[in-house]
């Protein structure tokens, strides 16, 4: 049993954030959707082990989580001067997803 | 033939002069694109060495700070990857020295922020070359991201915004689907090294098909190539040649890597990856025969482009998978080049008529003779024409495909050829005839040309060096 | 492409199901063992800190590189560059608090620096420690900071280019890149965590302010 409860509820929340990120048309949406996913696969990588915690599947969390906080930090700050200059926080249309 | 490297720093100058520059270049107040331009030639002497070395001694292995997978992180120089970094750092300082001359013509405003996200870009794909731990790919390929999606923000207006934001939600979605697929071959395997893991036989199906996902959606392989046109067409003509021919095959690299080194999936899946480059052909070449904008144009041959990658995928079977994988990987290098030149010329085509709706550019080939000649020349690339690399490509996977009996594929490498030669001819050709009165064209800098023709000439060139290179090639697959 | 949103959803729903029996028959074995088999070699007492310091140094550095980068492509968007604050009136409890925040988070920012070679903390718990606080305080002040654009972006890019200088030091020496040298491997983490942590600090708080424009 151990570890299964984090695999589990891991992919869940990684197709929950991926189908939100796809479905949802707010940006600001799609962006915490994305990162509802990837906080999924956190979950997922912590499984590992054996129960005992394994330090390199924590590294890889730690390391995740940085480059995660950038990405969304980044695209926060697009999303805020793409509304200033288009107007918008959505897509609008495009000829694929 | 494996071996330790002999010369670590030499080993590590492409990726660490390039960082080192691009971290340099956000204090520097002016200078940047020298110190780009600088740079960028010491890496592509350093690749150069490197690819001497490979091929004098071999594959060369070094474990990054003394520690050997799985504990640490392996890099490995094999004859692919020292032909990609040369090929890679030759585009860039090509795409350097035009980038320096054109945006301070053309667009001023861009200039000093086009630099460091250039040099990052480059660092990335470095970095992606040589690795051959997957997490350590997955770094990568973000900062990859992370920089090519800044080259698209450069212009400020809504549809780079718009595009930009658009490339970042896709690859981000196909970030996490990666690292699901990691996530699930660690607990696998037990290692992240994919040798390793491919040697010891666990790797499970699911998480290659999640990285496959992942690594789709930043390669722009149909059906996830959507974000691809608006984003390269808004980015300034260097940022999208940089985009198109370099970027993109970055997640395509990792891609081949995954497939032919860890051996996963079964025949249907192949061919199912095959059935989406005919998709990726036909759909990218239709559409980029009805676009308006030149941009697009180039933009969207690049969709049908990444689609004949794809084919290698079910071609590379049996005896033929050897002539198949080269035969791609030469595609994929002849591409970067020839559509490289093709966006700088397209760039070119922008600053001399002010815009690059086709409707409008008739006139512009006696004005600027040498610049439609590059165009053109990088159309005959990606045409397949001799003697040029993606003629040698094609004729590779020609062969593969009918020598292992699968002769449908062969008929869409030469339908595809065909719809090449329509919309790169039918964006030449507008440019023909004498302008109307009212309208006046800029004369291109003669030294931007050069460089424009320059890189779609080395597209051409790459085919001569064939004899010597595919066995290499092939060699580094067996 | 227009999908259908219910057809997406079940898609995902077989995928959870097909996911979670894949995952349930996964060994997952970890490389706790390997650690810890050569922890005494890395020069600190904490398994995850050896292996985000030493034995997968490459990561960390990559991935602060990734964090600068972030910040820096915020700082680009920004007509006019950062600036932090400047926003209504703040609360009466953020304004008392704030200024006094900082001095306080400076201390915890550097006991987790320097607790992180055998504890939980390091580089980036300290970093976001620092730009938490800083942030707090440019909120408590009615007019904008603007940062020196120069002192920010050195703050940056000194954490990594001190890791890439330490990396190359060793490669130049004929070993493979980022081996530390033989006995310094602790104080040379324990360094290189300070420059990142500043320079997390300064990344994490330039994204927040980024993409503003004055007005």
């Amino acid at each position: 049993m151990n570890g299964a409860i984090y695999g589990v509820v891991g992919i869940v929340l990684f197709a929950i954030g991926l189908y939100a990120l796809f479905v949802r048309p707010h940006v600001l949406h799609k962006l915490i959707a994305g990162n509802v996913a990837v906080s999924g696969v956190f979950l997922v990588l912590l499984r590992s082990g054996h129960g005992a915690p394994d330090p390199v599947s924590q590294a890889m969390v730690l390391t995740g989580i940085v480059v995660a906080v950038a990405i969304t930090g980044f695209a926060a700050a697009l999303l805020v001067r793409m509304a200033r200059v288009t107007g918008r926080a959505t897509l609008g249309r495009s000829s694929g997803p | 033939m494996s071996d330790a490297v002999s010369a670590p720093w030499l080993m590590a100058a492409p990726v660490v002069l390039p960082l080192a520059a691009g971290l340099i270049s956000v204090v520097l107040p002016r200078g940047r694109a020298e110190l780009a331009v600088g740079v960028g030639a010491l890496i592509l002497i350093a690749s150069s060495a490197l690819l001497q070395t490979v091929t004098a001694s071999g594959t060369q292995f070094m474990a990054v700070g003394g520690w050997t997978p799985p504990l640490g992180i392996g890099w490995r120089l094999d004859f692919i990857a020292a032909l990609f970094l040369t090929v890679t750092a030759l585009i860039c300082l090509v795409v350097a020295l035009f980038a320096r001359g054109y945006l301070r013509r053309a667009l001023p405003a861009v200039d000093e922020r086009f630099w460091p996200p250039f040099l990052l870009l480059w660092a990335a794909l470095a970095a992606l070359y040589l690795s051959a731990d997957l997490f350590n790919l997955y770094v990568a390929l973000e900062l990859l991201t992370l920089a090519a999606v800044m080259l698209v923000t450069l212009e400020g207006n809504g549809a780079a915004l718009t595009g930009a934001m658009r490339y970042l939600l896709v690859a981000l979605a196909g970030s996490a689907a990666y690292l699901l697929g990691v996530a699930f071959l660690y607990q696998g395997a037990g290692t992240l090294d994919l040798a390793q893991a491919a040697a010891g036989g666990a790797v499970p199906a699911l998480a290659v098909a999640l990285m496959t996902a992942g690594l789709m959606a930043k390669g722009a392989l149909f059906p996830l190539h959507g974000w691809l046109p608006p984003a390269h067409a808004a980015a300034p003509a260097p940022g999208s040649a940089l985009l198109s021919g370099l970027v993109v095959k970055g997640a395509f690299y990792v891609l081949l890597r995954l497939w032919f080194e860890a051996e996963p999936i079964a025949g249907t899946t192949r061919q199912i990856l095959g059935l989406l480059g005919v998709l990726a052909i036909g759909w990218g070449a239709l559409l980029a025969l009805r676009q308006a904008r030149l941009k697009l144009v180039v933009a969207y041959s690049t969709v049908a482009q990444l689609g004949y990658l794809l084919l290698i995928f079910p071609l590379a079977e049996g005896a033929w998978r050897t002539a198949a994988l080269s035969g791609g990987l030469y595609l994929a290098l002849s591409h970067s080049m020839a559509k490289g030149a093709m966006f700088l010329s397209a760039g070119l085509v922008l600053y001399a008529a002010g815009h690059d709706r086709i409707a409008e550019l008739r006139g512009l080939a006696s004005r600027a003779p040498m610049t439609l000649f590059a165009f053109a020349l990088a159309g005959v690339t990606l045409m397949g024409l001799p003697p040029s690399g993606g003629f040698i490509a094609k004729w590779q996977l020609l062969t593969a495909a009918l020598g292992g009996g699968q002769w449908p594929w062969a008929v869409v490498l030469l339908a595809g050829s065909l719809l090449t030669a329509g919309y790169t001819f039918r964006a030449v050709a507008s440019t023909f005839g004498s302008a109307p009165a009212q309208r006046d064209f800029r004369t291109p800098p003669r030294s931007l040309e050069w460089l424009a023709l320059g890189l779609a000439l080395a597209a051409l060139g790459i085919g001569f060096l064939a004899a010597d290179w595919l066995p290499r090639l092939e060699a580094a697959f067996r | 492409m227009i999908v259908s949103e219910r057809l997406l959803a079940l898609l995902m729903l077989l995928f959870v199901a097909f996911a979670v029996s894949v995952l349930l028959d996964l060994p997952a074995p970890g490389l706790a063992a390997a650690v810890r088999g050569r922890l005494a070699e890395s020069g600190v007492t904490s398994e995850v800190t050896a292996v985000l310091l030493n034995f997968r140094a490459l990561d960390t550095l990559l991935e602060a590189v990734v964090l600068v980068a972030a910040a820096v492509g915020a700082l680009l968007l920004a007509p006019v560059g950062p600036h932090l604050g400047g926003g209504p009136a703040p609360a009466p409890l953020l304004g008392w608090l704030g200024p006094r925040l900082l001095p306080l988070a400076a201390v915890l920012a550097i006991y987790l620096w320097w607790a992180g070679s055998a504890r939980p903390g390091g580089a980036f718990q300290a970093g976001a420690v620092l730009a938490g606080a800083v942030l707090l305080r440019a909120l408590a002040h009615h007019r904008a900071v603007r940062p020196d654009r120069l002192a920010v972006g050195l703050l940056l890019v000194a954490g990594p280019l001190a890791f890439l200088t330490v990396a190359v030091a060793a490669a130049a020496g004929g070993a493979p890149l980022l081996r530390y040298p033989a006995g310094w491997a602790g104080t040379l983490i324990v360094a290189l965590e300070g420059g990142v942590a500043l320079s997390v600090g300064a990344a994490l708080a330039l994204l927040a302010a980024g993409g503003r424009s004055a007005r």
